[in-house]
């Protein structure tokens, strides 16, 4: 300190030490410019090629189940799983299940209503589609909510709608918890048994419709669904009695009587004709 | 008086490049944290960007794919100290861009999650309080890396290194 002092008392000195720190200065403010722009260039190559790298590694497309709805949906109806107590010439009200294998807040949903649905589908005064979606993979280490998604869906391409509702339900009772493994192919497998189909092992071994699950969540996603489960009624969704409050068993009866059975235009409904 | 003052400026400037330090590692850690949350599941990041139904459908996906990339290369950056200046105003830059994200899914009613640290998308329950949490949090950052973009002079940081008489200076 004392020696700067000392010299910037010689006016001369003084001046080449000021014209020295205004060159230093330059080229300081040159060299930080060049290193932001490069530091900047870099993470903007970065970024770009990454998100491309994430855009080409993004599966979609591939074989799809056939009777696949057009929103990826498996129509469980009187008429796919050919109930014999169905009520002629009602038709039913279309509701739509968004749901999450892994999801426990679709389990509690299922178990609420799932006696109701089964025994309206029969009746032909219901007919549900399910979603199957993979919003969830996070929640277990090994892709569980894609893998048990990708399995239902290998039931219903085999078996159809009454194989895929057993499968869906045993995948219920049998949920793992978030956060866990879940659980493995070969028990997916063993459930599928279970549920009637005997040749979807290599199925859900290879995930033949990991394509499809992905293209599902994808449009669930694009449909502006940011939850599990997420219920339509007629095209509704359906709410829980207060916006902190599920919907449950009697908000779906009650959108189901508003949105009314009609009868099938050009006949009369009569009961039991069907059996 | 002036004797004072100028004890408390160069104290000031003593500390300054250590809280800078902290500064810059605790915004780096969080950019790092949210990163390396969202990049295992990017499709998970492109719904949570979509669940704010703010950025145009063609574009959820290149920011969905983006975001964790970007948050990764800041909280390096600002962890190395390389660039501070330029990488403190775009911390800044972006926080404010999730702040008015964050309000505006608030006031249009949204019930979602911000997707900040991974997840996203819907909450249960009552989102009210996780919005002002996560507005509160993010205000706070962005007052920290406001200060670091107005003094970026820190200790143990690659500009020190590429710059060493910095901290004689007026930054430019």
């Amino acid at each position: 300190m004392s020696n700067r002092k000392k010299r910037d008392d010689d006016p001369r000195t003084a001046r080449a030490t000021q014209m020295r720190r205004e060159r230093e200065r330059a080229d300081t403010r040159r060299t930080r410019l060049t290193v932001g722009a490069i530091v900047a260039a870099i993470v903007v190559i970065i970024v770009a090629a990454g998100a491309a790298i994430f855009a080409s590694e993004r599966g979609g497309g591939g074989e799809t189940p056939h009777d696949l709805t057009k929103d990826f949906g498996i129509v469980y109806s009187a008429q796919t799983i050919g109930s014999d107590q169905a009520i002629k010439g009602i038709k039913p009200v279309k509701v739509v299940f968004y749901e999450d294998f892994i999801c426990p807040a679709c389990r509690a949903w299922e178990q609420q209503v799932s006696s109701y649905v089964k025994e309206h589908v029969n009746l032909g005064v219901i007919s549900v589609e399910y979603r199957p979606i993979a919003f969830l993979d996070n929640a277990s280490t090994t892709n569980y909510s894609s893998r048990a998604a990708n399995a239902a869906f290998c039931v219903f391409n085999s078996k159809g709608a009454a194989a895929f509702h057993t499968f869906h339900d045993i995948l219920y009772a049998n949920q793992p918890s978030e956060g866990s493994a879940g659980l493995d192919d070969s028990t997916l497998n063993q459930m599928a048994e279970q549920a009637g189909a005997d040749n979807v092992s290599s199925c859900i071994d290879n995930q033949d419709f990991a394509g499809t699950v992905t293209d599902a969540t994808d449009a669930a996603s694009q449909n502006n669904i940011v939850e599990t489960p997420t219920v339509f009624v007629a095209g509704k969704e359906l709410q829980g009695p207060d916006k902190n409050t599920a919907p449950g068993l009697q908000d779906l009866a009650n959108a189901v009587l508003a949105a009314g059975a009609g009868p099938v235009p050009g006949t009369s409904p009569s009961v039991g004709q069907g059996r | 008086m002036v004797a004072v003052d100028v004890t408390w400026r160069s104290r000031a400037d003593v500390a300054w490049p250590w809280l800078a330090l902290v500064v810059r590692l605790v915004l780096g850690g969080v950019w790092l944290a949210a990163g390396a949350a969202k990049i295992g599941d990017p499709e998970g990041s492109v719904r949570a960007v979509r669940a704010y139904q703010l950025v145009p459908d063609s574009l959820e996906r290149a920011v969905g794919y983006s975001l964790p990339l970007l948050e990764i290369c800041l909280g390096i950056l600002l962890i190395i100290g390389l660039a501070q200046r330029l990488v403190a105003i775009a911390t800044a830059v972006l926080l404010a861009v999730f702040i008015v994200g964050i309000a505006s899914a608030w006031a249009r009613g949204l019930q979602i999650e911000c997707g900040c640290f991974g997840g996203g998308g819907a909450s249960g329950g009552d989102p009210t309080a996780g919005y002002r949490w996560d507005i509160l949090r993010d205000v706070g950052l962005l007052i920290l890396a406001g200060l670091l973009a107005w003094r970026p002079t820190s200790r143990f940081s690659v500009d020190g290194l590429l710059y060493p008489d910095r901290r004689t200076r007026e930054v430019p």
